[in-house]
């Protein structure tokens, strides 16, 4: 089953049906058959792996939370100041080697099938597995209880809108409204159904033009140059953030129909003004977990700590504070590299995220001097202009790295950029494989994605203008939507390859 | 207090921490500001702040900052 097709249409309608039919109490075990059913179709293997992760990180934080229970009760037993100390030691040690064995339990699984060439990579596994773990951590950190009903923490993990490809949902954050009983409303499903339509229209219409571009260089053996590279990098750019963000509209959007609230994972990304910015606005839920669970970790661990101390006598105290996270910030985004897949271009691609975030920070009281001396305003409208297309170029170019087949291939793409030659508006149109109607369909669709994206970052609510509307003009806008995804779309991919996201 | 008004103003000079109620919040100290901040009072009281300590409301204001490193002094 495709998540562009009708049956994934009848599968999520019959889904609410009986979601909404059955007494309130038994909704959360339909959702959870609901989840079963939907990896059975999608994946077409038996979740053996989901199944393992759900079963280990729910036994993990069981644990972790009994055993902060037992050592609470002896604890009161102790008199002197020491003995409760030791107690508490003694506590955190058998913590930290249940979430040890945990931990290398099923990031190994996942790292070996990630680094495995002749093995699948499950569906959803990067997603499910890092979910599964800071959820764990969330439990050993004492930030909630651990869930006590197998079959309900079974029905958050394998959540089918955000199992595929995120967001990295976090246990407090879903389960708030994921437990909960929700009556129908036709508001939430007319709602749901307009996100829904939204994101499958930026799917099958943008993301899948710009795709054609891109296949079209990546995969040819002649040399491309100058333009073409310029045009690879647009392409990939805007074809990943149609793709993404559009399957995100589509989860949002079901959840919204189900009354259950998933995190946001983009806030306007073009509208960043670095790259730091950029990825506090895509993927937000990747950055937070990697920021949580690895970042805030490593920069306050001892040796961390420790370096930055003994930078201070050397190198003074503005460098030393930001020696720790700089660390750190190394570390995660070798991680994040590897998280997209093991190869060279993706780890040069996490290092130059590493490069340009690191550097901008550390050369911070530089670039203020220089802005001084040229007497930059830098809150001038044109100077944040300047950074958002900065900031746009050096992701266009990362990404153009990372979606390369090698890094070798990814470096004379690179080379190719400066080698300059204008070939004419149909030359390109033939080398693309695209028709005239098909840039005017592409450059239509761009400028409704940057309006709607103008209008958020104007914290305009598109839902209320929608409301708005004369009915009419809603209606229209609905059936030319539906119309064009019909018409101009690219319906019926199979899921696992259809979307860019679910092949990590 | 002083100490560590001095200390945070020594960390991001173009804040004024007296006023600011929402440093977390409202996302006015990023993540690098968090560790810089933490370094210093580790080191300034001899503490140790750990990351079940990065919650918002241990370092969304000055008076909070303060709350937190004179309860793990006592602790």
């Amino acid at each position: 089953m495709s998540l562009i097709s009708a049956e994934f249409l009848l599968f999520t309608a019959a889904l609410s049906a009986v979601y909404f039919l059955v007494p309130r109490k038994c909704q959360w075990a339909v959702m959870l058959a609901g989840n079963i059913i939907f990896y059975l179709l999608v994946g077409k293997v038996f979740p053996i792996f989901l199944i393992v992760t759900c079963i280990s990180a729910f036994c993990c934080a069981i644990m972790v939370d009994r055993v902060r229970e037992r050592f609470k009760k002896s604890r009161s037993e102790c008199h002197t100041r020491e003995e409760k100390q030791k107690n508490k030691e003694l506590c955190t040690r058998i913590q930290k080697c249940i979430m040890a064995a945990c931990f290398i339990f099923n990031f190994g699984i996942w790292a070996v099938l990630k680094c495995s060439h002749s093995l699948p990579l499950p569906l959803g596994i990067s997603f499910y597995t890092f979910t599964a773990m800071g959820y764990c951590i969330d439990v050993y950190r004492g930030k909630y209880q651990a869930e006590k009903n197998p079959a309900r923490f079974a029905l958050f993990l394998s959540f089918f809108p955000h199992m595929l490809q995120g967001p990295f949902s976090r246990y407090n954050s879903l389960t708030e409204t994921l437990y909960e009983a929700h009556g129908f409303s036709w508001s939430r499903i007319k709602e749901g159904g307009i996100r829904i339509l939204w994101g499958v229209f930026k799917k099958t219409v943008i993301a899948y033009r710009f795709g054609i571009i891109a296949d079209c260089i990546y995969g040819q053996k002649t040399e491309y140059e100058g333009i073409y590279i310029v045009i690879l990098m647009i392409a990939v750019t805007l074809q990943l953030y149609a793709d993404f963000s559009g399957y995100m509209d589509m989860a949002a959007g079901i959840c919204r129909i189900f009354g259950i609230r998933l995190e946001e994972n983009f806030r306007q990304p073009f509208f960043a003004r670095s790259i730091e910015e950029f990825w506090r606005r895509w993927h937000i839920t990747l950055g937070a977990w990697f920021r949580d669970y690895l970042f805030y970790p490593v920069s306050m661990g001892k040796g961390a700590q420790a370096l930055g101390r003994k930078c201070r006598k050397r190198f003074g105290n503005a460098l030393a504070r930001i020696v720790p996270s700089l660390i750190a910030l190394f570390i995660v985004w070798t991680a994040t590299g590897f998280w997209h897949g093991n190869a060279w271009n993706f780890r040069i691609w996490g290092w130059m995220n590493f490069f340009f975030i690191g550097s901008g920070i550390l050369l911070e009281p530089v670039y203020t001097k220089w802005k001084k001396l040229l007497h930059i305003n830098t809150e001038s409208r044109w100077w944040k202009v300047f950074q958002m297309c900065r900031t746009f170029w050096l992701f266009a170019y990362m990404e153009m790295f990372s979606s390369a087949c090698s890094a070798s291939a990814a470096i004379r793409l690179t080379v190719s950029l400066f080698h300059w030659s204008v070939p004419d508006g149909y030359a390109l149109l033939e080398t693309f494989g695209m028709e005239g109607y098909d840039v005017i369909v592409l450059l239509a669709g761009v400028i409704v994605m940057g309006i709607v994206d103008v209008m958020k970052e104007k914290k305009i609510v598109i839902q209320d203008v929608v409301d708005r509307m004369p009915v009419v003009i809603r209606y229209a806008g609905i059936v030319g939507l539906v119309y064009m995804v019909l018409l101009l779309g690219d319906i019926g991919t199979d899921a696992t390859k259809g979307f860019m996201y679910a092949q990590f | 207090m002083e100490e560590l008004m001095q200390l945070l103003s020594d960390v991001r000079p173009d804040l004024d921490f007296t006023s600011e109620k929402k440093l977390i919040d409202d996302g006015v100290l990023d993540s690098f500001d968090i560790i810089a901040i933490v370094g210093e009072l580790n080191s300034l009281y001899g503490i140790e702040i750990n990351v079940e300590n990065l919650l918002p409301e241990n370092f969304n204001s000055a008076e909070a900052i303060y709350a937190l490193v004179c309860r793990l002094q006592e602790e």
